[in-house]
């Protein structure tokens, strides 16, 4: 899995097996199950209830700002409740049950997109459930924040194997092109609009788009991370940066921008997701397309990978994802991929000291003097760790991918920032009293 | 259906088998050629020190780590390794009281002290060599320690030679002698090609910095050749000082190990660099005739120091405040609430 240089340069590169070219559409599953809020955010009020039947592409949830979440199947609406997110915090969920082939709710184009205006855009969009950064006249006094000006489209994806957002420029780059125009319509005409693309696609992204600014990265999972990408456009660090567009700059994926692109000139809402997925019983990665709300457990049964008990199911990458704990998983508009690894591969992570070797410190990408801040936070040292710079670590994992003494490395940056914050709160409560 | 229970852990969910297991398998590997021409060279009594350095290592490892109520460490390897550096750089006869008071004083005073593997603050070879050869230095050099042997080539170690007899004696020892390890002292110290082509071995593996052990060769060139243009008639030239004695093996086995050596480039090049140029003064002002323990000693002191030159972390690492949990994980999809 890793290359080495000669005299022990070390820079991880992981290898796989290639592309493969073209999207399978998978069979639709028997359920799928919606996620009707997202991280911090306000939860979408449901305006369905359960046991209602529900045709594809119908307005199911909503929120105030008119967005919302629409059924991606036809069926019987099973269940409103609390269910998971990919990081595992408890979110509410909308499942429902298929009953029957797609039976489409009638969808309604635009027409004449090109000469649509900024404010009718911003509309459709919610309509169809694309929460845009922009808001319409109207709802602008309530949004707090700056005014965009730069917009970065990610057209990399974070790791390998994952080939979804590249997709993007090769098999539908049109849609990427098209969205891209309507992105200028709204920003304007003084914002920045960033691209990064894999650094081997450059001469097509530059043809395929124009008036964009194209920024070729590499193929190392230290340089496709999504926070340091964004640092790199914005020039300064934008890690702890939570709410979009709060500072200014709005990040998307390349899919999701073609998709709003393609389902604004369709006029209908949005029901798909591409999603790579590798494990045992693949040749090479695949990529696919599924229905949004599709279990895990149904992809992986139709390309026939095998899952048993003990097994990691990853969605993500390998160094970067988040295993799930079961097959019913949902794959959401955030899941690029879908990792399999089988327990006989699941690397145990120790407790045994560091001893120094420093490779971790080589491939951090952050710079952060991991072999010190680890063993801080592991003996309970968290200011120090801070102070050391814990705070910067964007969680890429490649430290702990490459520690021969297998510690934990990721989980002790986390664990040494979230104590130093807890006691920062205490320390700050008390001096209130 | 029939359930499936998978596992469930935070990333990164692979890893590149490196192991430190692995690391001490290459360093014994590296070493074995050395130890294997040693044995040929001094006969069976190289064999039985050896041995007995590596078992009495091993051995007290587990009682320590027993007797502490930590962890057993046998099984990385370490102590297996630095009993057999320490058998290596003792001469063939040594007594076997000797070799396991050695071994003792480097795994529990060097090593096991401070918490093991990782956390000494010097090397522990070089602490159990530097006790044993300052309590007992004449069973350690080769005047006394190396009568009953019978050899082939010069009987006196080619640095405690040069002390007494000035740098004429280097025509004794032609340079492609030392290299093929026809010269007296430890019983695997001497072989420098056997040496160097282990050391290329593990540079190439990865497993030590090359830029320790090759800036560490660098300074003794260095430091050795301006003594010599200095004053040829006092003092011997870089090839010889490369050459003969523990150089080499210091350079790849010693100086390169990981808990006291810098993890940063720079560092790395400042420590070996600094820790060759110290030899040599050692060795031509200094009373010792090889400076490679005590040179490697001291250095091994300023690590934590030398390696405070590091870059600095991007945007400073700092945690602003209303950080509030949340983590990169949310930068990663901080996508527009869901475009
Ligand atoms: S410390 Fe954080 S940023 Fe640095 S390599 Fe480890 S996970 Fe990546
Ligand atoms: S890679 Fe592991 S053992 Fe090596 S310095 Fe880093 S934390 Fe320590």
């Amino acid at each position: 899995m890793i290359r080495k240089f000669f005299f022990g340069f070390s820079k991880p590169k992981i290898r796989f097996e290639g592309w493969e070219g073209g999207v399978e559409t998978l069979p639709l599953p028997e359920r799928v199950t919606l996620p009707l809020s997202q991280g911090r955010q306000m939860p979408f009020k449901p305006v369905v209830e359960v046991g209602e039947r529900v045709k594809t592409g119908q307005f199911i949830a909503q929120l105030p700002d008119r967005t919302g979440v629409h059924a991606t199947v036809t069926g019987i609406v099973e269940s409103i409740g609390p269910g998971y997110n990919r990081e595992g915090e408890e979110i509410l969920t909308l499942s429902i049950h298929r009953d029957s082939d797609d039976e489409m709710v009638p969808s309604r184009p635009i027409e004449r997109l090109e000469e649509a205006g900024r404010e009718e855009l911003i509309g459709v969009l919610a309509e169809l459930g694309f929460a845009s950064p922009w808001k319409p006249e109207e709802l602008k006094g309530r949004s707090e924040g700056p005014s965009i000006d730069t917009v970065v489209v990610l057209a990399v994806d974070e790791e390998p194997p994952i080939s979804v957002q590249r997709r993007f420029l090769t098999e539908f780059g049109e849609d990427l092109a098209d969205s891209i125009k309507g992105i200028r319509r709204m920003a304007g005409e003084e914002a920045r609009i960033v691209v990064a693309v894999p650094e081997e696609m450059k001469d097509r992204a530059e043809a395929l788009l124009e008036g964009v600014e194209v920024l070729p990265v590499g193929n190392s999972p230290a340089q496709t991370n999504r926070a340091l990408l964004v640092s790199r456009v914005v020039g300064e660090r934008v890690g702890y940066v939570c709410a979009p567009g709060s500072n200014g700059v709005v990040v998307f994926s390349a899919e999701d921008i073609a998709f709003a692109g393609r389902c604004l000139r369709m006029g209908k809402p949005r029901t798909n997701k591409l999603v790579t997925v590798w494990g045992p019983g693949l040749q090479r990665p695949k990529t696919v397309k599924v229905r949004l709300g599709t279990p895990v457990g149904h992809v992986l049964s139709c390309l026939g990978v095998q899952v048993g008990s003990g097994d990691r199911v990853i969605f993500g990458g390998p160094l970067m994802g988040y295993a799930q704990p079961d097959l019913d998983a949902p794959i959401t508009r955030e899941t690029d991929g879908v990792t399999v690894i089988p327990s006989n591969e699941v690397v145990p992570f120790s407790d045994a000291p560091c001893i120094n070797c420093g490779r971790c410190v080589e491939v951090c990408p952050v710079f952060i003097p991991v072999n010190l801040v680890g063993r801080y936070a592991e003996f309970g040292f968290f200011e120090k760790a801070v102070s050391m710079g814990s705070g910067a670590c964007v969680e890429c994992g490649l430290c702990a991918y490459v520690c021969p003494s297998r510690r934990p490395l990721v989980q002790y940056m986390r664990f040494a920032n979230k104590e130093y914050i807890q006691r920062q709160e205490e320390s700050a409560q008390q001096e209130g009293e | 259906m029939n359930r499936v229970v998978l596992s469930v852990a935070m990333g990164p969910h692979i890893h590149d088998g490196s192991h430190v297991y692995r690391i001490m398998a290459g360093y014994v590997a590296a070493l074995m050629p050395a130890a294997v021409w040693g044995c040929v060279h001094y006969g069976m009594p190289a064999v039985r020190t050896l041995l007995l350095a590596v078992g009495s290592a091993v051995v007290w490892e587990g009682l320590a780590r027993r007797f502490l109520g930590r962890d057993q460490t046998i099984h990385d390897g370490s102590a297996l390794v630095q009993g057999l550096l320490m058998g290596m750089m003792l001469p063939a006869n040594t007594p076997w009281w000797l070799i396991i008071v050695g071994t003792f004083l480097m795994i529990f005073i060097g090593k096991q002290l401070f918490g093991g593997i990782g956390c000494y603050p010097l090397n522990p070879v070089l602490i159990g060599y530097a006790i044993l050869s300052v309590s007992w230095p004449m069973r350690l050099s080769s005047h006394f320690a190396l009568v009953d042997l019978t050899l082939k080539g010069p009987v006196l170690e080619p640095l405690a030679a040069l002390k007494s007899y000035g740098p004429s004696v280097a025509e004794v020892y032609p340079p492609l002698n030392l290299l093929l390890g026809l010269q007296t002292g430890g019983i695997g110290t001497g072989a420098v090609g056997l040496l160097a082509l282990g050391g290329i071995f593990l540079m190439a593996r990865g497993d030590i910095s090359w830029r320790v052990s090759l800036s560490f060769l660098l300074g003794v060139a260095v430091a050795a050749s301006i003594f010599h243009v200095i004053s040829p008639s006092r003092f011997a030239g870089a090839a010889f000082h490369i050459l003969a004695g523990t150089t080499v093996f210091g350079a790849f086995f010693l100086a390169s190990d990981y808990t006291t050596t810098p993890v940063y480039p720079l560092p790395r090049l400042i420590y070996g660099f600094g820790t060759g140029v110290l030899i040599v003064l050692i060795r031509n002002l200094g009373a010792y005739p090889d400076g490679t323990v005590f040179g490697i000693l001291i250095l091994n002191l300023f690590h934590p120091l030398i390696d405070r030159i590091r870059p600095s972390v991007v945007g400073g690492g700092v945690l602003r405040s209303g950080w509030r949990g949340c983590s990169p994980h949310q930068v990663r999809s901080s996508r527009s609430p869901h475009m």
